[in-house]
């Protein structure tokens, strides 16, 4: 296998990979959660799925970014022998920048876990909850996003490949920045479900809950401008 | 039109002869909330006596809670699965009543409680009492049988004059021997169930042997005579007498349903109706000879209220409406057009908005639905969810006005989804191109796969729109509250902000280029809005503008959501492709070629699948399923070739299932992004929410409708 081709897988398995991993650890701590809250309220059951599909995402968006680049580089359909290096580093930027990410799962479990508790103790809250526990999967959705970007500036959708070596080795770079920052969800996620909680007292609390909840992106947005800046540097994006 | 409804606080003097027809047509117009006086800031309340509740509402309350709990009885359990109660429920038709007095209500009720309650209480105390039975029999029936090979007369166990006898069931008979090893004891063993070594055990010690047995075996605390094989006889005997009773209990209780269910349905609204106009009065201020009742309606209602206080009253009432001085003492509510009553459970999942604050409902209900269709943005999925929805709009949505809501709220995003779906070119993902060759590729506007950047830029300026409109929202609301400097600060600054932040970004990248004046004046407007911003917020302006950047960026997700959902249905629809190309691995050898019997073996199978599921129960009808469908599959594969077969039936199944589970969490992503979008982005710049709902005075009648 040459270089390019295996870099390409690299980038694959950090994609799926690590963002996995976040799903599992949010999806756990979601269904440790529920399994206490069926116990005493069987008829819960449906509610805690629901819940608990939300960590799954940042998973889905790491498949979806895995077939994306085994798609673009040939790995899927054939082709893959003539993968020039640089393509293959991108893949790796774009699984850093998509894996790291997804260990946002991990804040949005501990914010779903918290919307399990204030939904069985108030129906109300079901959709209160939902909200803030969506908040913290901003972060897995900005490095899709990054991985998109740099898919197309790169010419992965089109198989019309337009980078070097170098600058496939400065957009790891990038990944890295948006996929670490990423990782602030699990703060946003701690400050979700103490604002869940918040909410079940005072349904009046939402919106400034939401703001505190809201705070911890910031970091994650400037890891997003960061990424944004480097594949401008770089001159991908023209 | 943006705002809640106009409220009027409302007054009324009344006689008190004409109090009781007041209230009852009050309380079927629905068109006042009462406050009560004394908790009212009115002043009035120093120089009135409290108001009382009418001395039939005690009455009317217990005899409710009486038929409440025979009709709980009679009615029984009822076990209804979930998809049957959304989509096909019973169809529960309201009884068309006459209005009666309160009296007649009331001396109808004891009369029918007379009839049957005694009846229906002892009925069912009979009914748990047997069911308590029964669960005690089984248990010793299930002790007895154990015991069956032991073959003693049970009565032996127990304390004698000299000695102990013990039965029970042990997993340890060898570590029991030993405890009983050198002592004046006797055990007698059969074994029960030898995968786990189970024993049946009858001990018998001297008395004032102390031998702890607790730890080693199960003892039974039997108290009955006979030998096991007798006494199971009589245990089934006595069984099937409750059995048998309990069958009687149970049709003499639908019977009584039957006859008596609609009377008491009748009574359970009327008696509640009634239950509440003889509490409201507690709530009025009295003099000697008139009641004064204070409450909110909306302003529109002001004439009609007027005349309906009138004609009730042969004009002896004086009514008088006043607009509010104090906003955060009035109820809301919420006047959305029909199109848009729906949407306002999802403001009010936020909050309700303040008397004096913008409705967000009737803006917030488009942008909801056009950014879901976007996230989801495949024709097939909404089509699922637009059938989904019309079936629940005849099914739950005719039974209660919430699941009505829903069931408009959920074709609405169908029907949006339809629509991006096919400006997407999304159907099951990829499946016209993928299955059926690149020929059949169908229209699409926007490819997400192929061409992210323009999506990307479209929800940019899609979110760049939906701030400003927040943003637009914000300064109207702050102008009618003559706030001018808020608007200058909080509004006006991202105005300017924002197009100079722009072309000195573009500028600076060299994106674009503009004339030197432009990048000017940009420039100063820049320093002008920040500037603007740091005196309104000092050092925290810094987190405005990365809140800012932040709250544009988010609408990536649109993007990223769209792009997930045909994304995954894409993978789904590769690997449902991939699945079959692994037949030559397995590689199943069926070597049947003859047509003919082939045909056979199809026909047989055909008919036992049939009959096996007609019979549904038991393991005959399971047989016949599994061999029926094996028989189809041997035959169906002898005519249209194994692989064919194979490919059908493992990537079918991975297809629908893989589909299934993309729909149901991408939908669910959809909905609670698009509400995400709302609440923290639209909502954040103008919006606070905190009223309280205008919970007017009104009858709520479950199985009743008055007329006819």
């Amino acid at each position: 296998m040459e270089m390019g081709a295996f870099l390409a897988a690299v980038g694959a398995g950090l994609a799926i990979g690590i963002s996995g991993m976040g799903s599992g650890i949010g999806v756990g701590i979601t269904g440790a959660a529920a399994s206490g809250v069926v116990a005493e309220k069987p008829e819960k059951f449906g509610m805690c799925l629901v819940f608990q599909a939300l960590p799954q995402t940042q998973a889905i968006y790491g498949l979806l970014t895995a077939i994306l680049i085994m798609m673009g580089t040939g790995l899927l359909g054939g082709g893959a022998e003539d993968i020039p290096v640089s393509v293959g580093l991108v893949a790796v930027g774009c699984g850093l920048a998509v894996g790291f990410a997804g260990l946002s799962a991990i804040g949005q479990g501990i914010a779903a876990s918290g919307g399990i508790g204030a939904a069985t103790e108030k129906s109300g809250m079901f959709g209160k909850g939902m909200v803030f526990s969506i908040l913290p999967e901003t972060q897995a959705i900005y490095g899709l996003l990054i991985a998109i970007l740099l898919m197309a500036f790169t010419g992965m959708f089109t198989k019309q490949f337009d980078v070097t070596v170098n600058q496939g080795m400065a957009v790891i770079g990038a990944g890295l920045a948006v996929g670490i920052a990423g990782l602030s969800a699990i703060g946003q996620g701690i400050t979700a479900s103490a604002a869940i909680g918040a909410t079940t007292r005072n349904p009046d609390a939402m919106g400034k809950g939401l703001i505190f909840a809201v705070m911890s992106e910031t970091f994650a947005i400037f890891g997003l401008l960061v990424a944004i800046l480097i594949i401008f540097g770089v001159g991908l994006m023209k | 039109m943006f705002y809640p409804a106009r409220m009027k606080e409302v007054s009324i003097v009344v006689h008190d002869d004409w109090v009781d027809g007041l209230v009852k047509n009050l309380h079927e117009s629905g068109m006042v909330e009462i406050v009560d006086v004394h908790k009212s800031e009115k002043g009035v309340k120093e120089i009135l006596m409290p108001g009382e509740a009418k001395s039939e509402a005690g009455e009317c309350a217990a005899l409710g809670l009486r038929i409440g709990r025979i009709t709980g009885i009679l009615n029984g359990e009822k076990h209804e699965g979930f998809l049957k109660k959304l989509f096909f429920p019973e169809k529960t038709e309201k009884y068309r009543v006459k209005v009666r007095g309160v009296k007649e209500i009331i001396d109808d009720a004891k009369k029918v409680l007379g009839d049957i309650e005694t009846k229906v209480l002892n009925a069912n105390e009979t009914l748990e009492k047997n069911k308590e039975k029964i669960v005690e029999l089984n248990s010793a029936e299930q002790q007895v049988s154990s015991l069956e090979k032991l073959d003693f007369d049970l009565g032996f166990i127990g304390e004698s004059e000299y000695v102990t006898v013990k039965a029970g069931v042990t997993e340890n008979i060898s570590e029991l021997r030993s405890k009983l090893k050198g002592k004046c004891a006797a055990l007698f063993s059969a074994s029960v169930d030898e995968k786990k070594q189970k024993h049946a055990v009858l001990i018998i010690y001297y008395k004032d042997e102390e031998i702890d047995l607790r730890k080693s075996f199960t003892e039974f605390d039997l108290k009955l005579k006979g030998r096991p094989g007798e006494v199971l006889g009589e245990i089934k005997k006595e069984k099937e007498k409750l059995e048998e009773e309990n069958r009687e209990i149970i049709s003499l209780l639908k019977e009584l349903n039957n006859r008596h269910r609609e009377k008491l349905l009748i009574l359970d609204d009327e008696l509640d109706t009634e239950r509440n106009r003889k509490e409201v009065t507690a709530k009025f201020g009295k003099t000697e000879n008139t009641s004064v009742i204070i409450g909110w309606t909306p302003a529109k209602n002001e004439n009609g209220l007027k005349m309906l206080v009138e004609g009730v009253t042969n004009g002896y009432a004086y009514c008088s409406f006043v607009w509010p001085k104090k906003p955060e003492k009035v109820p809301v509510y919420m006047d959305n057009p029909r199109w848009a009553k729906p949407f306002e459970a999802l403001t009010e999942m936020f909050a309700p908005p303040k008397y004096d604050e913008v409705d967000p409902t009737m803006i917030m209900a488009p942008i909801f639905v056009i950014f879901f269709g976007f996230m989801l943005g495949d024709a097939v999925y909404g089509a699922i969810i637009l059938i989904m929805g019309l079936l629940l709009l005849r099914g739950a949505g005719r039974i209660s006005s919430e699941m009505k809501n829903a069931s408009v709220l959920v074709s609405a995003v169908g029907a949006s989804t339809v629509i991006f779906g096919i400006i997407q070119g999304g159907y099951l993902g990829d499946v016209p191109a993928r299955f059926f060759g690149p020929d059949s590729e169908p229209w699409c506007l926007l490819n997400g796969l192929k061409d992210p950047i323009t999506i990307l830029i479209i929800a940019l300026i899609i979110g760049l729109f939906h701030i400003n409109l927040g943003l637009i929202l914000a300064a109207h609301q702050n102008y009618s509250k003559k706030d001018y400097s808020s608007i200058i600060q909080d509004q006006v600054s991202w105005w300017v902000l924002q197009p100079s932040g722009g072309i000195i970004i573009l500028h600076l990248f060299g994106w674009r280029s503009f004339p030197l004046t432009a990048v000017y004046f940009a420039g100063m407007g820049l320093l002008f809005g920040l500037a603007l911003l740091i005196i309104r917020k000092k050092g925290l302006f810094f987190f405005d503008l990365t809140g800012f950047i932040g709250n544009w960026l988010s609408y990536a997700r649109l993007l990223a959501l769209a792009l997930a959902t045909a994304g995954i249905a894409m993978t789904v629809n590769i690997i449902a492709q991939m699945v079959p190309e692994l037949y030559p691995i397995i590689n199943l050898p069926i070597p049947i070629v003859n047509l003919p019997l082939t045909i056979i073996i199809v026909l047989a199978g055909a008919v036992l699948t049939i009959f096996g599921f007609k019979k549904k129960k038991g393991i005959k009808a399971l047989a016949m399923k599994i061999t029926g469908v094996f028989l189809l599959l041997i035959g169906l594969s002898g005519i249209i070739k194994m692989p064919v077969l194979f490919a059908v039936i493992v990537g079918g199944t991975v297809f629908i299932v893989g589909h299934t589970f993309n729909l149901a969490i991408q939908a669910l992503g959809s909905f609670v992004h698009s509400l995400r979008l709302q609440y923290v982005e639209f909502f954040g710049q103008f919006y606070s929410g905190g009223g309280k709902k205008f919970k007017p005075f009104k009858t709520d009648r479950k199985y009743t409708v008055v007329g006819g």
